[in-house]
């Protein structure tokens, strides 16, 4: 399988709004890394799970990659162009296309269904020949009614609003989808459906999904790897069976049990970590999760891991993996 | 298209329900029946001279009697409603296009033009508004144009900064970040994404600053500096009762009847207008 999705050694940083007095004041203006040194592949055709808890950067990466944050280092290669400038991810966003965390504030609320399934094209100056048949066959790949096509975004329900999201997102036959929390605010049934739905397009139309979530359960039912992050690093990279079988980072370790177990009499390891998750405007010295890690010592105190590759699928960033 | 039929049917229907608005709306309908059929409506040539029947009380022939010049005041007051609905319609409304053009690109743009804008809205706003018209005025000479400069601006910065304030909520909306990652132009996003949700409560705006308009230009042309003698604006009509109220009061109640009635039926309009557009509104004022 060939690289899809390239990235290497990617920041993004944030200004802090610095007062009158920094102003004056040279080599005082503040910066916070809201993504830190991220390397990632995405193969072609694969389903990659992004999993971490609130405020580690997941949808900040995924912004990054769409352009919709400047990088401020590393580079980001999308089958096989460079996206650095705004004219090289305008090219590449023709066969890229994002699905938002909140499907129905993501759709333009005065704008009816149809409309906002034919903009794509527009954007993107493909001619289509009927317009409302082409909303409709969008539509019907999502499994929604015709008519829905005259309604507006407000008058959807959560579940459809996700499959117009899945269909918009689809419509110009992308190469990789980069799903937001694709499940969230929706209840088990329907959120079966969606990943059905979106499972069922992937192998149609050989798309590559990067599934942006917390949802555990989820990730590990659709993904073929996932990618752990915290406080905007990855901490672990493998392939999903193998990473929830043995997680090797202490933090994959306690966020793989802390999933809930459907059997009341398995028993589980207390791995639960304790506090919150640090600010990164005031990151910890050396390893970012020596804060709140069972195994913490000296050295993870002073130096910060890199990822490093423990064999050749899987990928760490903890000076003791062994333990 | 058939969507926007529909909803003025249902903003003119919860108006029904409002007896102020509707009362508002039938005084501006009026006004504007008023305007235009005003060659046909008037009794007299409202500029004709007619020494011999100068300051005539009301009568049969001259309902509201004459002038110091014999000119028929009914048929002014008419041709009056002519200029004032004119200035205040062209003037609101070219303002409010000022005012949403440059508060979207004020929102959306960089943070320097938003900068430069905003330092300028604030500036104008900050002169005193009769100062600064009389500032306008001895520049461009006084006349119907440079009344309508100066109401355009007085009153885009206001309209501006609203769009402006409302452009920068939405900017990292969802909806607005979904069609930039789509690849979507600048222009196309303020366009077609942001400006049909932003213009809703200009609207509103604008049809309360009517009255206002109205009323400064009554105002200027009372000072003589608005429509230039002999046009006909209640604010010369005004002037000229002024002058001879002790012996004739007709000429200012008439004059100033149908200011009065214009701007609170503007005003009732505009505030029938925030109830039945925004709900919200409107749930606040029934608690």
């Amino acid at each position: 399988m060939t690289a899809l999705l390239e990235i290497n050694g990617l920041s993004v940083r944030f200004p802090i709004s610095s007062g009158l007095r920094d102003m004056f004041i040279p080599g005082r203006d503040k910066h916070i890394n809201v993504l830190d040194d991220i390397s990632l592949v995405l193969k072609a055709g694969e389903t990659l799970g992004l999993v971490g808890e609130s405020g580690s950067g997941k949808t900040t990466l995924a912004r990054a990659l769409l352009g919709l944050l400047p990088i401020s280092a590393g580079t980001i290669r999308f089958d096989g162009h460079a996206l650095k400038s705004k004219q090289s991810f305008k090219a590449v966003r023709k066969s890229s296309a994002m699905m938002f965390q909140d499907a129905v504030a993501c759709l333009s609320p005065r704008m009816t269904i149809g409309a906002l399934l034919i903009e794509p094209f527009i954007i993107h100056g493909i001619a289509i020949a009927d317009r409302q048949a082409k909303a409709q066959e969008l539509l019907n790949r999502v499994g929604l009614a015709a008519d829905l096509a005259n309604r507006y975004p407000h008058e959807l329900s959560g579940g459809q609003a996700r499959r117009v999201g899945v269909a918009r997102a689809l419509a110009l036959n992308p190469k990789l989808v980069i799903a937001d929390e694709p499940t969230a605010g929706l209840d088990v049934s329907v959120q079966g459906e969606i990943l059905n739905l979106m499972t069922e397009l992937k192998t149609q139309l050989g798309l590559s999904y990067m599934i942006i979530t917390h949802n555990l359960a989820m990730v590990r039912h659709v993904s073929d790897r996932i990618a752990v992050m915290y406080l905007g690093r990855l901490v672990e990279v493998g392939p999903t069976r193998d990473v929830f079988k043995q997680p090797l980072h202490p933090y994959a370790k306690s966020l793989i049990a802390s999933e809930p177990q459907p059997d009341p009499r398995k028993r589980r390891a207390d791995l639960a970590i304790k506090g919150e998750i640090p600010s990164v405007l005031n990151r910890p010295k050396g390893c970012e999760f020596n804060t709140r890690c069972a195994i913490a010592r000296d050295r993870c105190r002073n130096e910060a891991p890199k990822l490093r590759a423990i064999s050749s699928t899987r990928f760490v960033s903890c000076h003791f993996t062994e333990t | 298209m058939f969507s926007a039929v529909e909803s003025l049917m249902r903003t003119v229907k919860s108006l029904s329900r409002d007896p102020m608005g509707f009362l508002g709306l039938g005084l501006v309908v009026m006004f504007l029946l008023m305007a235009m059929l005003a060659p046909l409506i008037s009794p007299f040539d409202p500029l004709k001279i007619n020494v011999q029947s100068k300051f005539m009380e009301p009568s049969l022939a001259h309902w509201l009697g004459t002038d110091q010049l014999g000119r028929d005041t009914l048929s002014r007051i008419i041709y009056g409603s002519r200029t004032a609905l004119s200035i205040s319609l062209t003037a609101t409304g070219l303002a409010g296009i000022c005012g949403l053009l440059l508060g979207l690109v004020a929102g959306f743009g960089p943070r320097w033009l938003d900068n430069v804008f905003v330092l300028l809205f604030d500036s104008i706003s900050s002169l005193p508004m009769i100062m600064f018209a009389l500032a306008v005025i001895t520049v461009l000479g006084p006349g119907t144009g440079t009344l309508i400069v100066v109401i355009i601006l007085i009153s885009a910065p206001g309209y501006a900064r609203l769009i402006r304030a409302q452009t920068l909520t939405l900017k990292n909306s969802d909806f607005v970040l979904a069609e930039k990652s789509m690849g979507a132009s600048s222009g196309r996003i303020i366009l077609l994404h942001l400006l049909p949700n932003v213009v809703g409560p200009l609207v509103i705006i604008l049809s309360m600053d009517i009255p206002v308009v109205i009323m400064l230009e009554a105002g200027l042309s009372y000072l003589n500096l608005g429509v230039r003698p002999p046009t006909p604006s209640w604010g010369n009509i005004l002037y000229d009762g002024y002058t001879s109220i002790r012996s004739s009061p007709t000429l200012v109640i008439a004059a100033g009847a149908p200011l009065v009635l214009a701007t609170l039926g503007f005003t009732f309009l505009g505030e029938g207008l925030r109830d039945a557009l925004d709900p919200k509104l409107q749930l606040m004022s029934l608690r």
